[in-house]
């Protein structure tokens, strides 16, 4: 009967090849149709997930407030020495990128909130405790403590995670210096803005690294 | 996942961008107070929000868009109400220290919660791919006749 192949046909390299193009397109199209719905929010135990994240994350963020204004700002147990280390450190790198400025040292401020560098006894700028990037660093870690990936990613990436943020901080006082210095009326708004979003770009991409190519704990 | 990266780090150039040209023409000054001077709406506020919520009606499904939105709207809806309920307590005595109940929240608002920030956005959009892609994979793995 014609139309019908003989067991010879099924070994030709023709039919081999077709065979599997057709495997291939077939297997394509599948992963594509499942492509489509796994972005589907409606697919179950995603919506449940999400929401659950969400609320642990609101959870966490009330139990940071009340740790923080409660304990944590008043002792100054964190602030201190974070604050502290970001004026020296900023003082160095003012010191290297401006060698006319002369030696600069720092103190801690009066009112007992933060720390200045000082050039000569006096005030050259002040980073204040609500400025040392505390919240950030926390925010960062919430989503990353609730993602349910392995524990070791976790510990690497908010050490990197968090030392980042501190680089990231000193960079940004020495420029917002740099910038108070040469064009002070660019200051407020690239302290309240430009280095925010900066810094929001920097924990943006911290998480796309935690989460890139690495499977999650069932 | 790439797309979408690239969407999210396009919409925070844009705001870069759109806070340097600010900065430039001195935009950034007419702010509208609410709550007795507790919050302010400034115009890179209003183009963050904007932003955001394109860039995610491009990087998310339409249900999980619709999800974002109901939150997103109860979240600023609880925000006000919270920082009007704060005001009117004002100062408040527990035990035998005074709290200024009004400051708490609007620094929290202010600094935790960070609605008017690009961060809700970039976490309600990285939540839901993480979840989804988990979705996926089951799925593949188990429903995939080749």
């Amino acid at each position: 009967m014609q139309g019908l192949m003989n067991e010879q046909d099924y070994k030709t390299p023709i039919f081999l090849v077709k065979n599997y193009i057709l495997i291939s397109l077939f297997n394509y199209y599948y992963k594509m149709k499942l492509q489509n719905l796994s972005y589907d929010i409606k697919a179950p135990g995603a919506k449940k997930a999400i929401i659950r994240f969400f609320i642990s994350l609101s959870l966490l963020f009330t139990a940071w407030l009340c740790l923080n204004f409660f304990v944590l700002r008043p002792t100054r147990v964190i602030d201190r020495p974070l604050t502290n280390l970001l004026t020296i450190s900023a003082a160095k790198c003012i010191s290297i990128l401006y060698p006319a400025i002369g030696p600069l040292t720092w103190a801690e401020n009066e009112d007992n909130q933060g720390s200045h560098i000082k050039k000569n006894n006096k005030r050259l700028i002040g980073i204040g405790d609500m400025c040392n990037g505390v919240d950030l660093m926390f925010t960062y870690l919430s989503v990353i403590i609730l993602l349910p990936y392995p524990i070791k990613r976790k510990i690497i990436f908010s050490i990197g995670g968090i030392l980042s943020i501190i680089i990231a901080n000193i960079i940004r006082i020495t420029a917002l210096y740099s910038i108070y210095a040469n064009h002070s009326r660019f200051f407020d708004f690239n302290h309240h803005y430009l280095f925010t979003l900066l810094m929001d770009l920097l924990i943006f991409y911290g998480w796309l690294l935690f989460t890139k190519k690495k499977k999650l704990i069932a | 996942m790439k797309k979408a990266a690239w969407v999210l780090t396009l919409y925070l150039f844009v705001l870069i961008v759109c806070s340097l040209i600010f900065s430039w023409l001195h935009i950034t000054n007419s702010s509208i107070p609410l709550i007795q001077h507790k919050v302010f709406i400034t115009p890179l506020m209003t183009i963050t929000i904007i932003g955001g919520l394109l860039s995610l009606r491009y990087t998310v499904s339409s249900a999980s868009f619709r999800m974002f939105i109901i939150a997103y709207c109860c979240l600023w809806i609880l925000r006000l109400s919270i920082i009007y309920v704060g005001n009117q307590i004002g100062q408040t005595t527990i035990g035998n220290k005074n709290y200024n109940v009004d400051f708490i929240i609007s620094n929290y608002y202010r600094f935790v919660s960070r609605l008017d920030t690009p961060l809700p956005f970039i976490i309600f959009w990285l939540i839901n791919y993480i979840f989804s892609t988990r979705k996926k994979d089951t799925v593949i793995s188990e429903q995939s006749p080749l």
